[in-house]
């Protein structure tokens, strides 16, 4: 028989308030990448024109706030004639998909590779190192240029080579975290209980390095973002008539010096989405990682 | 030895060694002997306690007690038959592990209840609702009030804490717990609570306990048997009441004289030993007269 | 008197409330006094020491009715004199040695900088000073250690390092924190033993704190028994052994595995666990593990003086505590 009875008065009392609300740079972050988003997934509802329908008649028109600007293209048209706000609209699904799919694929090679690495450790972890370290001895841009200009560009094309190119950071973070819980005593209770080693990485591994992974993945959004404009802006990236937003900073780049917000309005937007991306990022690190903030 | 009635040798180790490799630079490699040459028998209901300092080999030892290390040398046997022959699963169903730190050894992402369940999944035994019928169930033996289920085990104190670590290891019906410092990590008051469960699931479950402890006192109230540890060596292995009226061994002597029991104004003994002296490292004579 | 603390209290501000770790305790220590302050992980007895210190976390606030070292009001020092005093007449021995040695110096550097900066001494003289003190410490070959990192030395070196840098500047009161908990239980023999005579030789006051009864009863001259941030009971060590009064002392003591009890029996537990300290807290903090809790004991309780010195903060008369005590010290049920 049992005779004591755990009253549990003192039983702590851990409500987590919603505090991703407290964290300015977080809130902020998440609220642009909440906006953009919307841009991409309700750009059809929300473009006033077809984004690729051209009219050489309205070539560069300018912006409403500028002399000879008009409501019909609130925010002008490119050298085409075509509607700059649609344009910018669907760039913004091209770029947030892009980014999305790009830190996927990426993220799936390199938590495999870096799980794999730091749960085996060993001679596994060399091998996997070694790669990871002639990964990093690529230059990614010219790697990307040097594909694309060979297979064409497409945004398949654009995709998986920024896939297999980013998944360093994935790699060095899950491999590094998957060390540090490997030799943690629930993971050795799991082994007692018999279980196999895919149960272990599934089970105890995964659901610990979720955080961290989600935080590389913002960070991985955005580079691949960046990439993607760069790509674009040289000529390789995604092909014309889609609109992307680097691909319309390599449009306006001729007219900079005559009608310049053909190139600052793409640019503020790509900065505002890599920033806030990286807001949120850095905010959901410091928000799921309480003990290193006190 | 009388009194076993003749109970089974559940547990047995034949003279294991293990060695540990260390390397020292690129071309030092250090060799450890973390346990040297031991022998022990646990017989079925018996409660065994390990005794040492750090360094002295017991975590090693149990771990190749719950197959988690293979010996250097040496057989580890349960119910007569080597470690080697059972698959982990097996193994599992036989020998679970209480842990020291119920902090590290529950995951902070599961909920309670799925933390108690997880060996039954891992096992493939019943249906999810009948899984979680026998995690309330196991909830109740280790006296923890159902309500706690779904907590995270972030919400729990040190002592409801091991008690789920318990739960967990009750889970698959084993024949034996081997106990890692079950309570060093948890207050005295708490300590007495956890001590009292262990001694009560031995009787309602007839287990057999392996429990390894640096703590003199809570080994010689909890066991049957004491096997003394210093450097990969038993140095002493004896019936729990006898080693504590008249140790043989001068390193028990010293262990006996560091426990700080309460003795108001009694001050600090002096134990002071040459650790590199032969004397401590050899067994006490007749060595092992219990086998 | 060399320390004396009246009314002092710790309170941080947590999400969920203001937690009282520290709720108005008293008490002193003098010169070649051992005081030890004994109670359970969340009791307050750590943040009390860092409190003295002026170590407290950022967001913690002290206050106190006095704070007095040998005479002099610590609240009024400021920070600097206050840094002053800490390390060259208070030095503090902490639990884990090896967070409280920096890991990229040597031991030497160490322990001659904490000289240096207190005293106008050479290199040389502080150097002697420390290899003295590593020797008194039971340090071999003490000039080579203090080429050595802390990584180098094992956990009981490393606290013997600790002590002996406590020591550098001859200080009045040493302040320990759990100073054996994490050592082996002959390498703490052997530390504790070494705290008092050097506690003799030096005639310096010791404040410890532990968990640990056994070591109380063996190193206290004093013992404070503190319980959810409240000193519960404090008096003469023997006077608190042999006639413990408050429920929760008597509890400590009674659930202890010791050669005395019946072997494989249950031990008196106490039920349940401590009580969270945050918002308004009144009444007995221990009445809700109490096995003689009464209505009466949700009403504020002050302490109460029973014999010279020794005083506990329960509604029990002390000769109905003291049968209370016999009944949970001798009976195994």
């Amino acid at each position: 028989m049992r005779a004591q009875t755990e009253t549990i008065a003192g039983e702590r009392q851990t409500r987590h308030l919603p505090r991703w609300m407290r964290h300015t740079g977080l809130t902020a972050g998440a609220v642009i990448l909440v906006i953009i988003v919307l841009m991409g997934v309700f750009a059809p509802l929300l473009a006033p024109q077809d984004p690729y329908e051209q009219n050489l008649l309205a070539r560069i028109v300018p912006p409403v706030w500028y002399e000879g600007g008009s409501w019909e293209h609130p925010l002008g048209t490119d050298h085409l004639g075509r509607d700059y706000l649609a344009r910018l609209l669907y760039g913004a699904r091209v770029s947030v998909f892009i980014g999305v799919t790009v830190a996927f694929v990426s993220g799936i090679i390199g938590t495999v590779l870096g799980v794999t690495a730091g749960y085996f450790g060993g001679k596994t972890d060399v091998v996997i190192s070694f790669l990871i370290t002639a990964r990093l001895a690529l230059p990614v841009i010219l790697v990307a240029l040097a594909i694309v200009a060979l297979f064409g560009s497409s945004l398949t094309v654009v995709v998986s080579v920024l896939g297999l190119l980013l998944w360093d950071r994935f790699a060095l973070v899950m491999r590094a975290t998957t060390q540090q819980i490997r030799d943690a005593d629930f993971v050795m209770a799991a082994k007692v209980q018999g279980a196999s080693t895919l149960q272990i990485i599934v089970q105890e591994i995964l659901p610990n390095v979720a955080t961290n992974l989600t935080v590389v993945a913002t960070l991985e959004i955005a580079q691949a973002i960046v990439l993607e404009a760069a790509l674009s802006f040289l000529g390789l990236g995604v092909p014309p008539p889609l609109p992307s937003w680097g691909l319309m900073l390599a449009e306006g780049k001729s007219f900079i010096l005559f009608d310049p917000w053909l190139i600052t309005i793409p640019g503020v937007l790509l900065f505002g989405l890599v920033l806030a991306i990286n807001l949120v990022g850095d905010g959901l690190r410091d928000v799921t990682a309480p003990d290193s903030r006190n | 030895m009388s009194g076993d009635g003749g109970r089974p040798v559940v547990l047995e180790l034949r003279d294991v060694s293990r060695i540990f490799r260390m390397s020292r630079g690129p071309f030092r490699r250090d060799t450890i002997t973390a346990v040297d040459h031991v022998s022990l028998r646990v017989r079925q209901s018996d409660v065994l306690g390990i005794v040492g300092e750090s360094g002295s080999g017991k975590t090693t030892l149990s771990k190749m007690m719950l197959g988690l290390l293979a010996p250097t040398s040496g057989d580890v046997l349960l119910d007569g038959k080597p470690l080697s022959d059972f698959s982990r699963r097996v193994l599992a169903r036989r020998i679970q592990f209480v842990f020291q730190d119920p902090y590290s050894s529950l995951n902070p992402r599961r909920s309670i209840g799925s933390i108690i369940a997880q060996p039954l999944y891992i096992h493939g035994i019943g249906t999810r609702m009948e899984r979680e019928k026998r995690a309330r169930e196991l909830l109740d033996v280790v006296g923890l009030p159902a309500r706690v289920f779904d907590n995270a085990p972030g919400q729990l104190s040190g002592g409801q804490r091991q008690r789920v670590v318990i739960a967990r290891a009750l889970a698959l019906n084993p024949k034996i717990l081997v106990c890692d410092e079950p309570t060093s990590a948890l207050d005295v008051s708490v300590q007495a609570q956890i001590l009292n469960l262990l001694l009560d699931l031995r009787t309602e479950f007839d287990l057999t306990y392996v429990m390894v402890s640096h703590n003199l006192n809570v080994i010689e109230h909890m066991t049957t048997e004491v096997a003394v540890m210093y450097l990969g060596r038993i140095v002493e292995l004896a019936e729990a009441g006898s080693i504590f009226r008249e140790a043989a061994h001068p390193y028990t002597k010293i262990l006996l004289r560091s426990a700080m029991t309460i003795a108001p104004g009694g001050g600090i003994p002096d134990v002071h030993f040459d650790r590199n002296d032969p004397a401590y490292k050899r067994p006490a004579t007749p060595p092992l007269s219990l086998l | 008197m060399l320390l004396d603390v009246q009314q002092l209290s710790v309170d941080i501000p947590t999400a969920q409330g203001v937690l009282h770790a520290v709720q108005g305790i008293s008490f002193s220590v003098d010169n070649g006094e051992t005081l030890c302050i004994v109670g359970e992980s969340g009791c307050g007895k750590s943040l009390t020491a860092l409190a003295l210190m002026n170590l407290l976390p950022r967001r913690a606030i002290r206050t106190a009715g006095r704070l007095a070292f040998s005479g002099t009001e610590l609240q009024a020092l400021s920070a600097a004199a206050m840094n002053k005093l800490r390390g060259e007449n208070m030095a503090m021995i902490f639990q884990e040695p090896m967070t409280s040695l920096n890991p990229v110096f040597t031991i030497g550097d160490q322990m001659t900088d904490v000289l240096r900066q207190h005293r106008r001494v050479s290199q040389r003289e502080a150097r002697e000073r420390a290899i003295y003190l590593l020797t008194r410490v039971g340090i071999g070959k003490a000039e080579t250690r203090l080429g050595q990192y802390p990584h180098q030395l094992s956990g009981g070196l490393r606290q013997r390092v600790m002590i002996a840098m406590a020591l550098m500047c001859d200080p009045k009161l040493i302040i320990a924190d759990e100073p054996t908990t994490a050592l082996d239980v002959t390498v703490q023999a052997e530390l504790l033993r070494l705290l008092l005579s050097l506690q003799e030789e030096f005639g310096m006051g010791l404040l410890l704190i532990t968990h640990d009864l056994g070591i109380v009863s063996r190193m206290a001259d004093n013992v404070a028994v503190m319980y959810a941030g409240q000193i519960v009971e404090s008096g003469p060590v023997i006077s608190i052994f042999e006639n413990p009064l408050h429920p929760y002392t008597q509890g400590l003591m009674a659930c202890l595995p010791t050669p005395e009890r019946k072997r494989m029996q249950h031990l008196r537990a106490i039920p349940g666990t401590v009580p969270a300290l945050v918002g308004q807290l009144s009444g007995c903090r221990f009445r809700g593990r109490c096995p003689y809790a009464q209505p009466i004991c949700a009403e504020d309780v002050a302490l109460r003086p029973y014999a010279h010195d020794h005083a506990y903060r329960c509604v029990l008369p002390p000769d109905i505590s003291l049968a209370n005590a016999a009944v949970t010290l001798e009976t195994n049920p």
